[in-house]
């Protein structure tokens, strides 16, 4: 969870503000998953894993938010770059995003109370704006 | 949003967005070809050569806070196997066929040749049975069927028809369907260098092959570099009066599934009629 919370602290995922008059506060959840690997001595090791999560259902189109968008490439395309790494003999890596979401930036005015466990003592009543 | 910011980056660095769904990136330097994929956070990179990969790496790692996961092995549950003293590369999905049959509890079942019996019927049942997992059964199928196995499409299509009016036979028939899975969980497609690469594609259809509603079954399928690239089975949406006019709607839905490919793939592509009573050859050609 501080992992977490750093990584949040670096992107500047949000900022401290005034509770806001006219808009709407949601609430976060912290969502844990327990991960089981196989480490590379051949042993099982457990990973806790903490997830921050704003709770976006609770938004409303048109008052909170205006669009979403994920990039996907389809099956075909995939299928079609393969073939073509295959027949004229490319490389081919891979490469993932710690955290995508982060990277993003929210045009919209969205607020969030602060986290459970990390509100911040010295604004208690503060909440987030997210960036 | 992460999309817009990578877009600008990576249009910045001189890419270019081929693709019509706006996911493909392409750049040509100095006679070397990279070429990102991206879906959602997970980017393919593909290049000419490593010193050109390590290049797109850098500059990636830079702007963002990214997993360098090497060599491509697995995306979306696609496994790929490469072989470069052969030149071949292949795409399977044999964990998660393994973890599909270990779901419905057919893990130890027998193997099977084919995913169903010439000329099945089914019916449409008056209620569903829910104690069967019939839905989650042809779900799950369904992910395999739409990554690497064209073999699968004509008995999910078929299948995925009855979702909220299965019964008894129903199941059986999906049963079947995972006991072919059982003999066959690493199959796939290979895509080899000695193939051709024109995009050929292919169509059949029977003709009023649902008794039911008379209504025909198309099938398609795009050969590229040695495998195929992407099918399809579906009824036909009206009755064709004839195997002439079933063959043609069949023909007609592969000239439209041309244009889903991406470009440099799709130029010269062919699209020759090869159902058996049909003449007609349709030559796709780049607008």
């Amino acid at each position: 969870m501080d992992e977490k919370m750093e990584a949040i602290r670096k992107n500047k995922t949000w900022r401290l503000t005034d509770r806001p008059a006219s808009r709407r506060v949601l609430k976060s959840k912290w969502v844990y998953e327990v991960k089981t690997e196989v480490g590379k001595n051949g042993n099982n090791t457990s990973r806790h894993k903490a997830r921050l999560c704003f709770m976006w259902n609770r938004q409303i189109k048109g008052l909170d938010f205006n669009e979403t968008f994920a990039p996907v490439a389809k099956f075909t395309t995939i299928r079609c770059i393969l073939a073509m790494t295959a027949a004229n003999g490319w490389e081919l890596h891979q490469m993932d995003v710690k955290t995508a979401f982060l990277n993003g930036d929210v045009d919209e005015e969205v607020y969030m109370e602060q986290p459970d466990g990390y509100v911040d003592p010295t604004y208690p009543d503060k909440v987030c704006r997210l960036l | 949003m992460w999309y817009a910011k990578l877009d600008d980056f990576l249009k910045a660095q001189g890419f270019d967005n081929i693709d019509p769904d706006a996911c493909l990136y392409l750049l040509m330097d100095d006679g070397e070809i990279i070429i990102v994929l991206v879906y959602v956070d997970d980017l393919l990179l593909v290049a000419s050569s490593l010193a050109a990969t390590y290049k797109i790496k850098d500059a990636l790692h830079k702007r963002f806070e990214m997993k360098d996961l090497g060599e491509a092995k697995v995306i979306l549950g696609l496994e790929m196997r490469r072989d470069k003293a052969l030149g071949t590369l292949k795409l399977s999905q044999g964990k998660y066929a393994r973890q599909v049959l270990e779901k419905v509890g057919m893990a130890e079942c027998n193997p099977i040749g084919t995913p169903l019996e010439v000329g099945l019927q089914l019916v449409k049942a008056d209620d569903s049975d829910d104690a069967l997992p019939y839905r989650e059964a042809v779900g799950s199928l369904m992910y395999l069927m739409v990554g690497t196995r064209p073999d699968l499409a004509f008995a999910i299509g078929k299948l995925s028809r009855f979702v909220s009016c299965y019964g008894k036979e129903h199941w059986a028939t999906i049963k079947r369907v995972l006991r072919y899975v059982q003999g066959s969980m690493d199959k796939g497609l290979v895509f080899d260098k000695n193939s051709s690469c024109v995009l050929r594609g292919f169509s059949d259809a029977d003709w009023a092959g649902d008794h039911e509603t008379r209504r025909s079954t198309t099938g398609f399928t795009f050969i590229f570099g040695g495998a195929a690239v992407s099918w399809c089975s579906k009824l036909q949406k009206t009755v064709a009066l004839s195997t002439m006019e079933a063959e043609n709607m069949a023909l007609c839905e592969v000239s439209k599934e041309v244009f889903y490919h991406p470009p440099g793939v799709r130029e010269g592509s062919r699209a020759p009629g090869v159902g058996s009573r049909c003449h007609a050859v349709a030559r796709a050609q780049q607008p």
